[in-house]
C-alpha cells in the first residue's frame, strides 16, 4: 500500500470521530450497553436555560397533587416517543391492550387520546409547548384527537 | 480464468432461470405451496370472526341505512359530496353488484330488486395483505380479522387494486373537514391513507368474548348477526346451517367471511 502511514491514520480518525457517542458515553462513566439515542442526546428538561417557563407536571389531581403516570416523569420525559411508538405497534398490531410499567403495574386499554390525554389534557400546553421549541413535530394529531380543542 | 463466450453464455443462462425461478422451485422440491393462492384451503376451526346477512329482511327495509349512519358516525369516516372522494366502510350495493355471478336474466325481479350492505369481507385468504408493501394491512393470526394500521400505510393503493370487493377507500383529501360529527373516542384517518372496514377491532379489543359490531347493534331488524365461524353453536353457525348463503365472487378464492342469506 502506498502511503499506508497517512491511510491508517486517517482511518483511525475518522472511526474516532464516528464512534463519538459511544466513548464519549463510556468516558463520563456511562455503560455502553445502556446507550440510547435520548441520553446521548438529551431531551431538553423543565428548567433548562431557555426553557424555565415549561410546566414541569401538568396532570393534577383535583386536589392540585401530581397524578401518577404510566411511568416515572423522568422516564416519561426522556423515553414517552419510544414508549408510544411500541405501544402503537402492540395495540394496532399484535393486540396487546395493557401496558405493564417498570414498576410492576398494569394499565388497562391504552390510547393515545383515551390514555394519555385523559391525564394531560391540554395537549396544547403538554405537548406543543416543548415541541415547539424543539422543532419536533410529530404526526400524532393528523389522525389522533385533541379533546380539548374541540377534537380538532 | 479462461473460458469462452459460448459457455459464459450458457452458464449465465443457467443462473438466470435459477434467480428467477429458484424459490418456486425450491418450493416444489420441499413440498410447499409455490403459488398459495390457488391452493388455499379454508378451515372450520378456530376463532375466525364472520357476518351473517339476512338480505330478505334488509330488503324489506330498502331505505334503512342505520348500519351506515352508526359505523360511519362511531368511526368518523368523512362524508364527501364529491364521489370520486367518497370514503365507505360499509354501503349499499344492488344485487347484482354485490353478486355479479350470480345473476341471469330470468332471475326473479324480487331478488334482483334487493340491495344488500356489504363491507369488507375479511377475507380467509385477503389479496390486499398479499400486495401491501409495508404491512399496513395484516391478517390478525388470532381471529381472522383484515386489519389497517394506519401508521405504516403510504397510500399507494395496491390495495385498492388487490381488493376484487371495493371495500377500501382512499382519502384523497384531508377527512377531518368533511367530518359532520366527530366521535372523540375513535381517530380519524389523514390524507393520503387508505381506509376500511375493521370488524370493529375496537369492539372486539374491548370484549372479546362477545363483541357486538356498530352496524350490527344498529340493525333494528336482526338483519345483521356477528359470531364465531370456528364454533358451530355460534349465531352464524346457526344461521348458515339453517339456509342457503351466497359469499361474494367465491371464484377468486379469497374466502370471505360476510355471508348472505338468500
Amino acid at each position: 500500500m502506498y502511503d499506508a502511514g497517512k491511510v491508517v491514520a486517517g482511518i483511525a480518525i475518522f472511526a474516532g470521530l464516528v464512534t463519538v457517542p459511544i466513548w464519549y458515553q463510556a468516558s463520563a462513566g456511562g455503560s455502553v450497553q445502556s446507550l440510547d439515542l435520548y441520553r446521548v442526546f438529551p431531551v431538553v428538561q423543565p428548567g433548562a436555560q431557555g426553557f424555565e417557563d415549561l410546566p414541569k407536571d401538568l396532570a393534577l389531581n383535583p386536589d392540585g397533587t401530581p397524578r401518577e403516570c404510566v411511568e416515572p416523569t423522568e422516564y416519561m420525559r426522556a423515553n414517552h416517543m419510544a414508549i408510544l411508538d411500541r405501544w402503537r405497534d402492540q395495540v394496532v398490531r399484535e393486540d396487546v391492550q395493557d401496558y405493564i410499567s417498570t414498576t410492576g403495574k398494569t394499565w388497562p386499554h391504552l390510547k393515545l387520546t383515551g390514555t394519555c390525554l385523559k391525564c394531560h389534557q391540554k395537549k396544547a400546553e403538554f405537548c406543543d409547548r416543548c415541541h415547539d421549541r424543539a422543532g419536533e413535530k410529530p404526526y400524532c394529531w393528523d389522525c389522533h384527537l385533541d379533546r380539548v380543542a374541540g377534537g380538532r | 480464468m479462461d473460458m469462452k463466450r459460448r459457455d459464459f453464455l450458457k452458464l449465465a443462462g443457467v443462473g438466470a432461470t435459477l434467480g428467477v425461478g429458484g424459490r418456486a422451485l425450491w418450493e416444489v422440491v420441499r413440498g410447499e405451496e409455490a403459488f398459495a393462492s390457488s391452493t388455499h384451503r379454508e378451515t372450520s376451526e378456530g376463532l375466525r370472526w364472520a357476518m351473517v346477512v339476512d338480505t330478505v329482511t334488509c330488503a324489506e327495509h330498502g331505505d334503512c341505512r342505520d348500519c351506515i349512519a352508526a359505523c360511519h358516525r362511531a368511526h368518523n369516516v368523512p362524508r364527501h359530496e364529491d364521489p370520486r372522494h367518497e370514503v365507505k366502510w360499509i354501503w349499499r350495493e344492488t344485487f347484482s353488484g354485490a353478486f355479479p355471478d350470480e345473476q341471469h336474466v330470468f332471475m326473479g325481479h324480487e331478488v334482483l330488486a334487493r340491495t344488500v350492505p356489504v363491507l369488507c369481507n375479511h377475507c380467509d385468504n385477503p389479496p390486499c395483505v398479499r400486495v401491501c408493501p409495508t404491512g399496513a394491512t395484516f391478517k390478525r393470526k388470532k381471529d381472522g380479522v383484515v386489519m389497517m394500521d394506519m401508521h405504516r400505510c403510504i397510500g399507494c393503493r395496491y390495495c385498492i387494486a388487490g381488493c376484487p370487493y371495493g371495500a377500501r377507500s382512499f382519502n384523497w383529501v384531508e377527512p377531518r373537514d368533511h367530518i359532520p360529527d366527530i366521535n372523540p373516542d375513535y381517530p380519524t384517518r389523514t390524507r393520503g391513507v387508505v381506509e376500511k372496514c375493521t370488524f370493529c377491532a375496537e369492539r372486539i379489543a374491548k370484549n372479546p368474548a362477545n363483541p357486538v359490531p356498530a352496524c350490527v347493534e344498529a340493525c333494528r331488524f336482526g338483519a345483521l348477526v356477528f359470531g364465531n365461524l370456528g364454533d358451530e353453536s355460534s349465531p352464524v353457525r346457526r344461521a348458515l346451517a339453517g339456509r342457503f348463503t351466497l359469499r361474494r365472487k367465491p371464484g377468486l378464492g379469497t374466502g370471505p367471511s360476510v355471508f348472505y342469506l338468500i
